[in-house]
């Protein structure tokens, strides 16, 4: 079972390492970098979004 | 550290540079669409359609001269190429090459030769943003100053971390309690969207302090490795070599770095140049490689390719924090979401703001108190 010190991270990392992905994917040399890039940064976007309109 | 030290830490460095960083965001929202709105305002223009394009580009020897004709006194400076407008060249033209400012910006057609617009310097809602997001119109001092607000900006994203945690430990991710006292509400929005946005702020804000050391980085490059160059190929010239053929050079430019093209080019003469030399900066095709450049020294007298040098870590740091701090690299869609992580940045400055006002002036209901 996670320790609740883990548990606390687990979320503000995942949005970390998406955003850091996506701002990195944009600049790679790879076919699909953009779309992987507008994937990746809008996961913590709407994320965000959705939680302050949340009734 | 102790926690009330790191607490302290967030709330001053906060304090001091929220106002700044406020307008920072304000202002950056509409320099991420500049391109769009400057094309929306009429201030720049598209290439026009054309039925036939010619089969080869219009000389780029005409284009100046034809620029230097409609600039009687001013002398073409800088060839200017945007990669997302292959079919237009700009030359940015001065009172002398080696100006500190310009004092015209034109556009042409690259594949006709015709001259399509002058872009409207130092004027109109655009440039009121620029000014204020690069320097808040105090030249250098401005834009260095605007960096240590930057510098303010990363210690608070850390500091900030740190004090999240005591906060959220009984907190599921994402939690807004909307039931509780405003300030409680705030406080979980501030926490909730500064913990999300944190890497995508932590980028923007150092790629902006890197962004905000451009005039000294370039200073260091031209004093040290530009300086370096043209004394070890120093021409005979003592005065700008105005006889040359720019074709020639672009020619000679395009084919000492292949798979590359002009990104701009300096004049003999120019702070970025010697007398007897032009200085083409070429840039890759690809995403990471058209963000660095490479330079091509060509001799302007006999067109022969002097040398060719990559560009030192300290120049391609810069080059590289431009797109990651201006979000202009992964098309609309970024642009987009860019702008939209901005408005979140600004509610994270927002309610940071409200938090420590309210706090000031009202204290929190015990049953509030309480439970925070």
């Amino acid at each position: 079972m996670a320790k609740p010190v883990q548990k606390l991270w687990r979320g503000p990392l995942l949005m970390a390492g998406l955003s850091i992905l996506g701002l990195a994917s944009a600049l790679a040399p790879f076919q699909w970098g953009d779309q992987l890039a507008w994937l990746t940064l809008s996961v913590p976007l709407f994320y965000t979004i959705s939680c302050l309109i949340e009734r | 550290m102790s926690l009330k030290s790191w607490y302290l830490t967030h709330k001053w460095t906060s304090l001091v540079s929220t106002l700044f960083l406020l307008m920072l965001c304000i202002t950056g929202l509409p320099l991420i669409f500049a391109h769009e709105i400057d094309h929306w305002l009429e201030r720049s223009v598209d290439p026009p359609v054309l039925e036939n394009p010619p089969a080869q580009a219009a000389s780029v020897d005409q284009i100046v001269a034809d620029a230097e004709q409609r600039r009687p006194g001013e002398v073409a400076q800088f060839l200017v190429r945007d990669p997302d407008e292959p079919a237009l060249l700009f030359v940015r033209m001065a009172e002398s090459a080696d100006a500190q400012d310009l004092s015209a910006f034109l556009t042409y057609d690259a594949r006709t030769g015709d001259f399509l617009s002058t872009y409207p310097l130092g004027q109109g809602f655009m440039d009121i943003m620029l000014r204020l997001h690069v320097d808040m119109y105090a030249g250098l001092p401005g834009t260095l100053f605007l960096g240590f607000m930057g510098l303010l900006l990363v210690i608070s994203l850390i500091s900030g971390v740190v004090v999240y945690k005591p906060y959220m430990k009984k907190l599921r991710f994402g939690t807004i309690r909307r039931h509780r006292h405003r300030r409680i509400r705030w406080l979980d929005q501030h926490n909730l969207v500064g913990i999300v946005t944190l890497a995508w702020v932590a980028v923007v804000s150092i790629t902006g302090v890197i962004n905000t050391l451009n005039v000294p980085i370039l200073q260091h490059w031209q004093a040290t490795e530009l300086t370096e160059l043209a004394t070890a190929h120093a021409g005979e010239s003592t005065e700008p070599v105005t006889d040359y053929s720019l074709d020639a050079v672009l020619t000679a430019a395009g084919q000492a770095a292949p798979a590359m093209s002009m990104s701009f080019m300096a004049f003999p003469g120019g702070n970025f140049s010697t007398n007897q030399h032009f200085m083409a900066f070429m840039q890759g095709q690809t995403d990471i490689t058209s963000q660095l450049l490479k330079l091509v020294m060509v001799d302007a007298t006999d067109n022969q390719v002097e040398a060719v040098r990559e560009m030192p870590w300290y120049v391609n740091a810069l080059l590289l924090s431009q797109p990651l701090h201006f979000g202009d690299y992964g098309g609309m869609p970024l642009k987009i979401i860019w702008a939209l992580l901005d408005i979140l940045a600004i509610i994270v400055l927002w309610t940071g703001l409200r938090l420590w006002w309210h706090k000031r002036h009202n204290q929190l209901p015990d049953y509030a108190r309480e439970r925070v």
